[in-house]
């Protein structure tokens, strides 16, 4: 409509310039006898009298005149023309890009979610905090690089990497430090004019208010890699300098924690400077995350792990410094604690890890408490893993309730070249199923690995199937990264793994009986112990799981609910009777065996199984699972110190506290009675 | 007198038909009715630009144009009042005042320099550029020169004298401020042009131009090339804004591009009715520089669009029908020959300053009559304005004409 007018106008403004010159052509013409006779008489010659030479002068400048005013007319018709093609034809994309001068945008940083326990306890909160952002210039003012490191006391060379970090665009600020102190703040925000192109912004930045306790559950937090950027996936969009997590359950539930960024839109003028603030959506904090664990069994846990080094210290296994506990619920496999020693301190991780802190965390001589034992610490499974082998005995009709065999204390079932010893070297006598357990004799297992070996082919690896059917040699499946698959030797594996040693490739009987009692090539994670038992106690191998479930930071409205995640993965084959029988075995290891005074008086009747595993060149390993209540099983719980000698010591202590925390009994400290017992 | 009474009866019929000259129908007013019209409204729609710039940038001074405009009309009516034909005999004068005030600048302790051009002067808090005046002085020069041949500059001798004559202002001022040089040259053109040179002259005259220009040109690049730089005939920044200006996207001149983008980011996004008074972003943010003096026209487009835009043309159009209705209608040669040089400046002046907002010119720093910031070029207009009353009022006047020729 306003297009059609000014076409009009234009079309009209024409007619008006036509119409001008040919009305001033014909006034001049009308004018010219006159002017010419003017002409004439500027030659001072008498009025009426006609010179043609004056008046050819006269009718030149005339007609230059209009030739003149032809020109303007053109001009001004070009411009026009070229003002109609801008402002009518292409108006609306001058308008964007005026636009596109004027108003910029900028995205806000949201704060993460935050992480409770199950019932809501704060495990990982939010503080604010100041980091300091440069702009694309920084990178080639080596004076403002050198001021700033000295002022926040990094590497001159870090600071310049990240500046000419590009990973958030060619034009964006870039992160330099987070969390810097209030003094640098004030010095740089004092002396702005030294510091072209740097700002200061508040964000905020994680807090642990309970320090270290269950650090290698959260993980930590750290600045975006290149790497992490490259591979983001579509919708989800992260800017360099974002903090995202690293390990634990911030990496796990990233996706929940994530905040949404806000938009800011505002007016700029051609310096840059912020005129006006034309819009903004405010930043989204991320969804909190309720974990499963509860924090008064973590706590009983990890100071538990501390006593299990104590006892085992007092049992002269003095290098005890490492282990890993875990319980969880034996119904849902919701993970209510779960502590590797030793262990870190997130907070170290807050604005960016100092290399000397990084390698004093990962060095040779750490211990590796970065680590999660639980997840990732490999260990032979030892007699724990006789309730397994057991079951499978019993399964495959190697063994049943009125099996009786004969402990002398030394075995050469495999012949006289190869004798095998049982822990109790003066031999258990006269031995049946149930006792086997009890006592964990191993020669009773030595047995129903020789019927493995004589009515099952190597090739087919009967036992270690139905080993693996039980979660062994896998992943559990929990959410959190790290997590170690474990090895269930069978025949291929071992000819496959010694493929450079020839003469180390042949199966042999001996590998077989080491396996059913838990040792030789077989490794296991706390975890998958855990998880095995907790499928003996109630007859369903759960897949553990560590979301209990997701908030809206409202901290009411339910996003996700953990529940949905619960439930089985691995179906193993078992018939009930026989399932009973090991329950009734491991029932009496707590009732009479190595830890019933252990376990006297807590209230609830527990069943478990100890375990103590052998390493080459290292102290024994301290194994101790159990479920309770045995008539009910609620919970299980298992734990593994690292050369803490025999499990009934140092990890059926712990395995004590952390039940009855968990059950809600007395959780004091009972010390266990040395034993020899593997 | 009786020739008085002779000249004056044809007219009232010759002028009933026009209607840019309606207003004037009382023959014999001394007063060009239409003339201020057009005149005022421009310096109004001049003083609202203006003001909306100093609404965000206080680098400029409204009242400071006012008073410009202020001192323009006294100078106007001076020179309204004075008997234009008397500089008919001041050619040489003429000549030599231009050339003073082309060398103003250059004097040590007067001249200043702004934007890499020493063509301003300061004395006390006031500054001016000199260049401006030169304009219609050299107007007065050429009109008074060509005004001799009486219409008809036919002898090669004469037509070379007055070509001259005109190039030699240009050479001295060609160094420090092209588009005055440009400006300057137009003038003379137009005046030899309607001054009655004859055709083969002009076309010469043109065909050399375009040769010069060319050669010009390659000779500057060849010089500097030559000479490592110490040679230049244009300064880099000329050089670089014809350049930008015939390759547009060349990332080479980026800051000239970026000074012709802006320009033309503000004109186009005034689409057709603009955006209001006061709302010119790209002035206000700063993304358009120089923008109350030479990228004026960017302002108002900005504000007023399209059709503002139309009606500035319209005005400026007005302006020159009135201006050669004077032009036809003067009482002599030395008239019509003044009336072309203004007319030739104006035309210039419009479609370089316009032509550069919208790429169709090569950007120059030369202000849009009655409507750029500067009392310089102000006070220029005017005077053109007070001339064009003065050939106005004695357009009936045919005594002294007869006087004057017959005394040549």
């Amino acid at each position: 409509m306003v297009a059609a007018l000014s076409a009009a106008a234009i079309v009209l403004l024409f007619i008006a310039a036509i119409v001008l010159i040919v009305l001033i052509a014909r006034s001049g013409r009308k004018n010219k006898s006159r002017v010419s006779f003017g002409g004439k008489r500027a030659k001072s010659m008498p009025v009426g009298t006609e010179s043609s030479s004056s008046g050819d002068g006269e009718v030149t400048m005339r007609r230059r005149f209009f030739i003149f005013f032809g020109l303007i007319g053109a001009a001004v018709a070009t411009l026009v023309a070229k003002l109609w093609s801008m402002q009518v034809m292409s108006g609306e994309e001058y308008t964007q890009r005026a636009e596109s001068n004027r108003i910029t945008e900028y995205t806000t940083v949201a704060p993460r979610g935050r992480i409770f326990d199950r019932n809501g306890v704060e495990l990982v909160g939010n503080r604010s905090s100041f980091v300091v952002l440069a702009n694309a210039e920084v990178q080639n003012n080596p004076a403002v690089i050198n001021r700033l490191s000295t002022v926040l006391g990094i590497p001159r060379e870090t600071i310049k990497q990240s500046a000419a970090s590009q990973s958030g665009g060619a034009q964006a600020d870039r992160v330099l430090a987070i969390d810097i102190d209030s003094r640098a703040v004030a010095y740089i925000t004092e002396h702005h004019e030294a510091f072209p192109g740097i700002s200061i912004e508040g964000r905020t930045v994680r807090t642990y208010p309970n320090g270290k306790l269950a650090s290698h559950v959260l993980g930590y937090t750290g600045t975006i890699s290149e790497a992490e950027l490259k591979k983001q996936s579509a919708g989800v969009s992260y800017e360099s300098g974002d903090i995202v997590g690293k390990d634990g359950a911030e990496q796990a539930f990233e996706a929940y924690l994530k905040g949404d960024r806000g938009v800011k839109r505002v007016e700029i003028n051609a310096s840059g400077e912020v005129v006006n603030s034309v819009d903004s959506i405010d930043p989204a904090q991320g969804n909190d995350v309720r974990l499963t664990l509860d924090v008064n069994v973590q706590k009983v846990a990890e100071e538990a792990l501390q006593q299990a080094f104590v006892d085992a210290h007092n049992a002269k296994y003095d290098n005890a410094a490492a282990g890993a506990i875990v319980c969880m619920n034996a119904k849902t496999g919701e993970v209510i604690a779960m502590a590797s020693a030793p262990d870190y301190d997130p907070t170290e991780f807050i604005g960016g890890i100092s290399s000397d802190t990084w390698s004093e965390l990962t060095g040779d001589k750490s211990g590796y408490p970065l680590s999660n034992r639980c997840i990732a610490g490999l260990y032979p499974a030892a007699s724990t893993f006789k309730g397994f082998t057991g079951l499978a005995g019993l399964q495959y009709g190697y063994a049943s309730e009125q099996s009786v065999w004969d402990c002398k204390g030394t075995w050469t079932g495999f012949g006289e070249q190869w004798p095998q010893k049982c822990w109790n070297t003066s031999g258990h006598g006269q031995i049946g199923f149930h006792m086997g357990i009890v006592e964990s004799c191993d020669v009773v297992f030595y047995e129903i690995a020789k019927r493995f070996y004589q009515e099952t082919a190597d090739s087919d690896a009967v036992l270690q199937k139905y080993l693996k059917s039980w979660g062994f040699g896998q992943k559990t499946g929990i959410e959190i990264s790290g997590e170690a698959e474990g090895r269930v030797p069978t025949p291929d594996w071992k000819k496959a793994y010694n493929k450079d040693a020839p003469e180390s490739q042949a199966w042999l009987p001996g590998d077989l009986s080491n396996l059913i009692i838990g040792q030789g090539d077989l490794l296991v994670t706390p975890l998958q112990v855990c998880c095995g038992y907790a499928g003996l106690a109630t007859g369903r191998v759960p897949k553990p799981v560590l979301l209990s479930s997701v908030m809206a930071s409202d901290g009411e409205t339910v996003v996700v609910d953990g529940a949905s995640f619960q439930g089985s993965t691995i179906h193993p084959d078992f018939e009930e009777k026989n399932l009973e029988i090991m329950r009734s075995g491991f029932r009496d290891v707590v009732a009479e065996g190595s830890v019933k005074n252990v376990f006297a008086g807590m209230g609830v009747n527990i069943s478990g199984k100890t375990g103590t595993g052998e390493v080459a060149g290292h102290d024994n390993y301290g194994w101790f699972v159990g479920y309770g209540p045995s008539e009910d099983p609620q919970y299980v719980c298992a734990c593994c110190i690292e050369e803490g000698g025999s499990g009934a010591t140092c990890a059926a202590p712990a395995v004590r506290s952390v039940l009855a925390a968990a059950l809600g009994q007395d959780t004091s400290h009972v010390a266990g009675t040395a034993t020899e017992e593997r | 007198m009786p020739k008085k009474t002779f000249g004056r009866t044809p007219k009232v019929h010759a002028r009933s038909a026009s209607p840019a000259v309606a207003n004037a129908r009382q023959s014999t007013s001394p007063v060009n009715i239409p003339l201020f019209a057009i005149v005022a409204a421009l310096v109004a729609v001049g003083l609202v630009t203006v003001y909306s710039v100093t609404l965000t940038n206080a680098e400029y001074n409204f009242w400071r144009q006012v008073i410009g405009i202020g001192i323009g009309i006294v100078l106007m009516v001076l020179f309204w009042l004075f008997d234009y034909r008397r500089f008919g005999s001041w050619f040489v004068p003429l000549l030599v005042i231009d050339c003073l005030l082309i060398m103003l600048p250059m004097i040590p302790g007067l001249g200043i320099e702004v934007n890499g051009a020493t063509s301003w002067i300061k004395i006390g808090p006031l500054t001016a550029q000199p260049s401006e005046w030169a304009k219609p002085v050299t107007i007065l020069m050429m009109a008074a020169g060509c005004a001799r041949f009486d219409g008809e500059i036919t002898k090669g001798t004469d037509y070379l004298k007055l070509v001259g004559c005109l190039l030699l202002p240009c050479v001295l001022l060609i160094r420090e401020d092209l588009g005055s040089t440009l400006v300057l040259l137009v003038i003379g053109f137009f005046i030899l042009f309607v001054g009655g040179a004859s055709r083969r002259w002009i076309i010469v005259t043109l065909l050399t131009l375009v040769v010069i220009v060319a050669g010009g040109l390659g000779l500057n690049s060849a010089l500097n090339t030559w000479s490592g730089g110490d040679i230049q005939i244009l300064k880099p920044y000329q050089m670089s804004r014809l350049l930008v200006f015939i390759d547009q996207d060349n990332p080479d001149y980026a800051d000239d591009a970026y000074n012709l983008n802006q320009a033309k980011i503000a004109v186009g996004s005034g689409e057709i009715t603009g955006k209001g008074f006061g709302n010119a972003t790209q002035s206000s943010g700063g993304f358009l520089p120089e923008a109350a003096t030479d990228f004026i026209f960017c302002v108002y487009a900005e504000q007023f669009g399209f059709l503002g835009a139309l009606v500035l043309l319209a005005l400026y159009l007005a302006l020159m029908a009135v201006a050669l209705t004077i032009g036809l209608r003067a009482s002599d040669k030395l008239g019509s020959c003044i009336v072309a040089g203004v007319m030739g400046m104006w035309l210039f002046q419009i479609l370089e300053n316009i032509g550069m907002d919208l790429g169709l010119m090569p950007i120059t720093g030369i202000p849009l009559p009655f409507m750029s910031y500067g009392s310089s070029f102000m006070l220029t207009n005017f005077i053109c304005i007070g001339l064009l009353c003065s050939i106005w009022s004695r357009r009936l006047d045919v005594s002294n004409r007869t006087r004057k020729v017959a005394s040549r």
